[in-house]
């Protein structure tokens, strides 16, 4: 009887184990898959509602073609000389592009003479129908407060610019450079397939253009490439804090 | 016995945690800290005006991060020779404007709903704004195109320097990045004209052994404005029975620009070789023979006019026709060996 009752206890308790498995599970499971829920907020200049979880229009509406949103009142406020609508027509893709850069600055700690100093970041694509590209540019070299600068590397043989990629191994060539890796698919430039090739980024203060650093020539979701930034100096080089800004801009192809 | 229950509760909850920990960190998206993400849709804007037009064309941005962002709008002129590809190439700082109007981006404006012009926008995390581009075409603006990126810059800050030497030697260097955005416009201002393209090489190996089989298609816009054609080209064998079709990609031809087409699909199947080689259209069948004919249908807009021509290829699978011929001797032989064996006994 008593073995029976221990049993009996046994058996409930790994049911009721096996009951909190399951729907922790489930709730874990089915999480990332909820769509995600944005909180709305109605307003004019009189009032602001804030709201949660809102569904203010449950019923699939209409576009609104070019023409309709010209007609509404947006368009028939404009106090303008030009006649609206029947004079042009605008066509637009039904696609959408995006940007993403994991990190808004990259911090290279003290620098210090023959100790090269390497960081890496992600940029992303997250493609047109066409594809796209991600250009960059350095506002100027890596600037001190007492306008001394790093300058921008030569890479080992001399040979490195902002188009052409150069090897760069010896801790004694000084500056600073790029390469780029494709994560996900060949989207960095095919010059960085060689381990260690660097170049030059762009230097809009010497009005050197822009140049790509990913590329994409069809839609292929979202395509990734890690940046890996590379600055050496010399004993020779003022040790303090240098300073410039890397811009890198998403355009979509047509 | 009580000890025991408790070890074995404690095992269970330990089981139960580490399941969670697993499972959560399974599913966890990986976690940009502190980034920029924005996007825009939609990705091109093709517009056709005839002056006086006051031109509205509606676009969003969104910022995804979980920081604000404030952006500053700019714009960008094409390098339209440069950019014939489909991959955006800008004119530089000291080229000048490649149109009729060098002042055309004084008609140029980003508005929201409520007609108020901007320079920068501020966006909050994760915000949508929706806002229009106005171009105002005076009467007798010249006929011309003009192709621009509408470009939006994160306003970035500054790091802070410090001013003392014993600071100065052991302040970090530091990198700021700094994002952007584009979208392209089209314009095309002026009367509209039927569109006037040449197809300037339209070809395909004449004699192969298998497939896939590239075609490398390239044409000329030696209209006034841009064009924006599409079609297919559709392969016959000897039969006239119709086996494959490609769809020609609809991509714009910049005004006095070429272009060399790419396919919509089948990218994936050409080789490495076909795709250097810049024929990017492929027809993905492997097994070939035979006389084909690959005609081009190729619609200037959509509204036409059509444009064909007409090609053909061989296919001879010379390793298999080979490999079949050398197969049927070798039962040829073993079957006179037995034979004659047979009949010396």
């Amino acid at each position: 009887m008593l073995s029976q009752n221990l049993k009996n206890r046994k058996q409930k308790s790994t049911i009721t184990f096996l009951l909190v498995i399951s729907i922790s599970s489930f709730s874990i499971l089915h999480s990332p898959f909820l769509e995600s829920a944005h909180a709305d907020t109605v307003s004019n200049s009189n009032y602001s509602i804030d709201v949660d979880n809102i569904d203010t229009n449950p019923q699939p509406t209409p576009k609104k073609t070019v023409q309709q949103v010209l007609g509404t009142s947006i368009t028939q406020s404009l106090k303008s000389d030009f006649t609206t609508g029947p004079n042009y027509t605008v066509k637009e893709s039904t696609d959408s592009f995006s940007l993403g850069v994991a990190q808004n600055a990259i911090d290279l700690g003290v620098l210090s003479a023959a100790n090269p100093v390497i960081r890496n970041s992600e940029i992303f694509l997250t493609n047109a129908d066409h594809g796209g590209e991600i250009l960059t540019y350095q506002n100027h070299p890596l600037l001190a407060q007492d306008k001394k600068i790093i300058p921008d590397t030569s890479c080992d043989n001399g040979a490195c610019t902002e188009t052409t990629g150069a090897p760069w191994e010896s801790n004694l060539t000084y500056g600073f450079g790029y390469r780029c890796d494709s994560v996900t698919s060949q989207i960095c430039d095919q010059q960085f397939n060689k381990v260690d090739i660097f170049k030059q980024f762009p230097d809009n203060s010497k009005n050197e253009f822009l140049q790509p650093i990913i590329m994409s020539h069809h839609s292929s979701g979202k395509t990734t490439g890690t940046v890996t930034y590379k600055v050496t100096i010399s004993a020779t080089q003022n040790q303090e804090g240098y300073y410039n800004s890397i811009t890198y801009i998403a355009i979509p192809n047509f | 016995m009580e000890s025991k229950k408790l070890k074995l509760k404690s095992y269970k909850y330990l089981l139960f945690i580490s399941l969670f920990c697993i499972l959560h960190s399974l599913f966890l998206p990986k976690a940009f800290a502190e980034g920029t993400q924005l996007k825009i849709s939609p990705s091109i804007i093709r517009i056709q005006a005839q002056p006086p037009a006051d031109i509205h064309a509606p676009f969003t941005i969104e910022n995804q991060s979980d920081d604000s962002v404030s952006l500053k709008i700019g714009y960008k002129l094409f390098d339209r020779a440069n950019s014939r590809t489909g991959t955006i190439s800008f004119l530089k700082n000291d080229q000048s404007i490649p149109a009729q109007d060098p002042y055309f981006f004084s008609k140029v404006q980003v508005i929201d709903a409520d007609n108020f012009s901007h320079d920068t926008i501020e966006l909050g995390p994760k915000q949508k704004k929706k806002l229009l581009l106005r171009i105002t075409l005076p009467k007798g603006q010249p006929t011309s195109d003009y192709y621009f990126s509408l470009i939006f810059l994160e306003n970035i800050t500054q790091l802070d320097q410090k001013d003392t030497e014993v600071e100065k030697k052991q302040q970090p260097s530091a990198i700021t990045l700094q994002s952007g955005i584009g979208l392209n416009v089209l314009l095309a201002v002026g009367p509209k004209e039927e569109p006037q393209a040449t197809i300037d090489a339209y070809t395909t190996p004449l004699l192969r052994q298998a497939g896939p089989v590239p075609f490398l298609l390239t044409v000329d816009n030696v209209g006034t404005h841009f064009i924006n054609p599409h079609g297919t080209i559709t392969i016959k064998n000897i039969f006239g029975q119709t086996v494959g079709r490609v769809a020609i990609k609809n991509s714009v031809i910049l005004a006095g620009t070429s272009r060399t087409f790419t396919s919509t699909e089948n990218l994936d199947t050409a080789s490495d070789d076909l795709l250097l080689a810049g024929s990017t259209i492929v027809w993905p069948e492997k097994f070939l023979l035979g006389l084909y004919t690959a005609t081009i249908s190729l619609s200037l807009s959509d509204a036409g006019p059509l444009t064909t021509r007409t090609i053909h290829f061989i296919a001879f699978p010379l390793i298999f026709i080979g490999g079949l011929l050398l197969f049927i001797l070798l039962l040829f032989f073993i079957y006179w060996r037995v034979k004659k064996k047979i009949t010396e006994r």
